[in-house]
């Protein structure tokens, strides 16, 4: 062991460029490889069908695994198209919203103007012949004592303090 | 030696080694440090951009009601049309762009061709403001026209909405193409009305997508408040039909007039004639004006013109604009001379026509005198020299001190932009700058200038118990679900006068509409107190301004009025026969509306008119006689036993004598007759040329006395209308109204 050591070093100092001698050391002999024989395992036939059972068994795991992972993936794929779809029918409809609020606004403004006082006031007097009322033609009733009506026919319903005073009467 | 020079190999490696790491390293984070704090706000945008969306989400500008909550003013989303010219490249797609475009925007052809040569610029606008229905047509024309798609490009807009059109146009105000608001309340209430936007961040894909709410961020747009006027449309209406209606009888240039709620200041109707239309602010509205820039001779000067038209067509005058008061102003100097004792209203003065106050002589509008008359017939006279006598006994202090109590020396912070600015000795004397002159000329309204807002403020304070309030126009601000944010409450600036003082002069206003120069202001049924001025207009002095300034009803005051003619130009120009017409109209139709009952006296329950009876169905002999009965003049038209149908038609009101047409066929329904001139006639005239010509009058305005004359008739002479048709007459005096 000591030798192989010293003639590395040997072979370290001349790699380095030393100006010592060179020492040819043998290079260690290898042995001759030795010839394993393979061995041979005799298996029976229902061990030859266990095996061939579970390498299928193994194949459909894999397939299995893979066509789930398939699935999830197109799953995926599948959910983020709708939602784009479903986003961008979103902001269709937004916009219909937005389009249609704007209509509403338009359509109520092109009514109000269409029905203003003034245009009413003259399709009144001018088209329908129509004329103000006058201030005298209104009759006004005086409400100031409470708007009181009065039911005919009714029951009359007495507090607890008139029956009792009406039974010591 | 070897070791040394191994060593040595050894640093150098060392040395380059670290060089090759600080350099290497030292880059890298350098890049880092630079990137992360030197450029870190550019890098972060610009991944944002790559990466996000950012969507502003526009506030939409708030809504602008009356007081009952009909819609004055609404914003809503519009397109604009724009055209990238740079991609037109032949003159076919020019003439077809252009065509198209010309057609659906209503354009003229040669100025959208013209902007389709533009080809150094790649963004033309072509018109803003489109509506849906043409925003539709262009995105067809768009589709259906080749190359089209790369040249036409629209984009969002916002338009505010004026139903109303010409409705408070002075008022209200407008906003520019940005929405912000330019003139009136829409500038003024800017910050109120205008919201702060908001923003939507989402994610974008690899094609530019936005991706699902779940990578969104969304920062809520807060919506602009809404405002709730104080102004009531039907007063509105009321006031600016009868605004127009005077400025075209009295050929006038502008009409303005204020109605306030006496009680609290606020302003119910508010308007200035001629105006325009608030959906259209630049276009200007009165022909007269255009006609005459039309005559100038060079672009430059029509430029001007038109740019000052603009600006004078928006300008509200019952708020900016300062005019000499006139004899509107002799309530205040009445309520000066009662409150500090000095004259009282049953106090006799002899009016001899003149007062000379130092070298001046100042007459009165009766050169001749009124005689001796008490304190309260000279108001009804407005006698100008007992109001300079009684300023005299006031003295310059004292009576500069209600001359300022009133308000005429300080804006009176009406919530409205450009309120005029009352200058001290520039605008009005001060105390210590009234001599015995000034003292006079102011005594009746002369020698200052005050604004129309002003002034109704100040004799809303005689209407209100000698409270002076402060006017208001926005009654309470809303946000978007309706809550309140803001409330105007009722300020009062000061007690003026005692209420004692107060109604002493208001009786002596209802006495000037009974029997005085505002006898034109005059209600049936109602008790109106008011004063009427008329003033010139400086500096010329050539024109004037006519004003009445009252309130109804004088025993229990719920609006003030005021009216102002500015410069009228067919026979009168006084306040009494220009502007209390119009006060008059104003008020009636107001009280009505407010549901305040009349109360007629026994004379002018004598002079009502009548309600004709239905007699549509009965035997046309029994029909003519209950008619006839009943006072009214029958004809008959038709030879049938039954009357099919009659004119005025049941519920109709007519005078005690009117005509009530019959007919008992029904080929005999087209009787048709002229309506005959009825202008500057009586009562009485104007009756029976209605009556011999086969229709009625419903009579409108002064009707006591017998110095009425008609000045406005409802249906232009020669008109063909049906028999026993009514047409309304206008009446008014033209005596005893000069002030």
């Amino acid at each position: 062991m000591a030798s192989n050591n010293e003639a590395v070093n040997y072979n370290r100092i001349n790699m380095y460029g030393s100006a010592a001698p060179k020492i040819n050391t043998p290079a260690p002999k290898r042995k001759p490889n030795e010839v394993q024989r393979p061995r041979v395992v005799k298996k029976t036939r229902k061990q030859i069908k266990l095996e061939q059972r579970r390498s299928a068994f193994k194949a459909a795991k894999v397939l299995v695994i893979c066509g789930i992972f398939f699935a999830l993936i197109s799953f995926q794929i599948f959910s983020q198209v709708k939602v784009d779809e479903l986003d961008r029918e979103l902001q269709s409809v937004n916009s219909q919203i937005e389009i249609l609020d704007s209509e509403n606004t338009r359509l109520n403004m092109q009514l109000d103007s269409i029905i203003s006082l003034d245009k009413v006031d003259a399709y009144a007097q001018d088209t329908l012949g129509m004329v103000k009322v006058e201030n005298y033609q209104v009759s006004y009733v005086d409400l100031s004592s409470g708007d009181v009506a009065t039911v005919s026919g009714g029951k009359v319903h007495h507090s607890l303090w008139d029956t009792i005073k009406s039974y010591f009467n | 030696m070897a070791n040394k020079s191994r060593k040595m190999l050894q640093n150098r490696a060392m040395v380059a080694m670290v060089l090759v790491c600080v350099f290497g390293f030292g880059l890298g984070i350098f890049g880092l440090v630079r990137a992360g704090l030197v450029k870190g706000e550019y890098y972060k945008q610009k991944a944002e951009s790559q990466q996000l969306s950012d969507t502003t989400v526009s506030a939409q500008r708030g809504t602008i009601y009356d007081r009952n909550m009909n819609v004055i003013a609404q914003s809503a989303d519009v397109w604009k049309v724009y055209i990238n010219p740079s991609k037109i490249t032949k003159d076919e797609v020019r003439q077809n762009v252009a065509k198209v475009l010309s057609e659906i925007l209503g354009l003229e052809y040669d100025s959208v061709y013209e902007k389709c040569g533009k080809s150094k610029y790649n963004y033309v606008l072509i018109k803003s403001q489109v509506e849906y229905d043409k925003k539709t047509e262009i995105t067809e024309a768009v589709k259906n026209n080749k190359g089209f798609s790369q040249i036409v490009g629209i984009e969002s807009d916002v338009k505010r909405y004026y139903p109303y059109s010409n409705f408070a146009s002075t008022v209200i105000g407008f906003t520019g193409t940005d929405d912000v608001g330019r003139s009136g309340l829409e500038y003024f209430y800017d910050d109120v009305l205008t919201g702060t936007p908001g923003r939507v961040v989402t994610a974008k894909n690899a094609r530019q997508i936005k991706m699902s709410s779940s990578y969104e961020s969304y920062y809520e747009a807060l919506q602009g408040g809404n405002l709730v006027l104080t102004i009531d449309q039907v007063i509105q209406y009321y006031l600016d039909s009868a605004l127009e209606h005077a400025v075209v009888d009295f050929n006038a240039t502008y009409g303005y007039g204020i109605v306030m709620d006496v009680e609290t200041g606020a302003i119910l109707a508010m308007s200035t004639k001629l105006d325009y239309d608030c959906n259209n602010p630049y276009t200007v509205a009165n022909q007269s004006v255009l006609d005459k820039i039309e005559e100038l001779e060079t672009d430059e000067e029509k430029n001007n013109a038109l740019i000052n038209a603009r600006y004078s067509q928006w300008r509200n005058r019952t708020v900016s604009d300062g005019y000499e008061p006139g004899s509107v102003f002799k309530c205040v100097t009445a309520a000066a001379g009662i409150e500090e004792g000095v004259v009282t209203p049953a106090e006799m003065f002899n009016c001899r026509g003149y007062y000379k106050v130092q070298d001046r002589m100042y007459h009165c509008s009766h050169r001749e005198g009124h005689g001796v008359e008490d304190f309260t017939t000279s108001l009804a006279n407005s006698c100008n020299p007992i109001y300079i006598e009684v300023a005299q006994r006031l003295g310059a202090k004292t009576f500069f001190k209600y001359f300022e109590a009133f308000g005429f020396t300080e804006k009176t912070g009406i919530d409205l932009p450009a309120e005029y600015s009352p200058t001290a000795n520039v605008t009005y004397y001060t105390g210590d700058r009234l001599g015995a002159v000034e003292l006079a000329s102011t005594s009746f309204g002369q020698s200052f200038q005050v604004s129309p807002i002003q002034v109704v403020t100040a004799i809303n304070a005689i209407a209100n118990g000698g409270k002076l309030v402060e006017p208001y126009i926005v009654a309470a601000s809303l946000d978007e679900n309706g809550n309140k944010t803001m409330e105007t409450q009722t300020t009062v600036k000061r007690q003026v006068v005692s209420e004692d003082t107060a109604k002493q002069v208001s009786y002596m206003m209802e006495e000037t509409v009974r029997r005085g120069t505002a006898k034109n202001a005059y209600v049936a049924g109602y008790r109106v107190a008011g004063k009427t001025g008329t003033s010139e207009k400086l500096p010329e002095r050539r024109y004037y301004i006519g004003s009445f300034c009252g309130f109804a009803p004088a025993n229990n005051p719920k609006i003030t009025v005021l009216i102002a003619i500015d410069e009228p130009k067919s026979g009168s120009y006084y306040g009494g026969t220009v502007a209390a017409p119009v006060g008059a109209e104003v008020i009636s139709q107001t009280m009505a509306y407010l549901n305040i009952e009349p109360q007629y006296t026994d004379s002018e329950l004598a002079n009502l008119d009548v309600t004709t009876p239905n007699v549509v169905g009965h035997a046309s002999s029994s029909a003519k006689a209950d008619l006839e009965a009943k006072g009214f003049t029958v004809r008959t038209v038709g030879s049938g036993s039954k009357v099919v149908s009659q004119n005025p038609a049941s519920g109709q009101v007519i005078p005690k004598n009117g005509v009530v047409v019959i007919y008992t066929d029904e080929k005999a329904k087209t009787t048709k007759v002229q309506v005959p001139n009825l202008l500057g006639m009586t009562v009485a005239e104007a009756n029976r040329v209605a009556i011999a010509n086969g229709i009625n009058i419903k009579i409108s305005g002064y009707t006591s006395g017998s110095t009425n004359n008609s000045y406005r008739q409802s249906i232009t002479e020669g008109t063909e209308v049906s028999a026993g048709s009514i047409v309304t007459v206008s009446f008014k005096s033209s005596v005893d109204v000069a002030d």
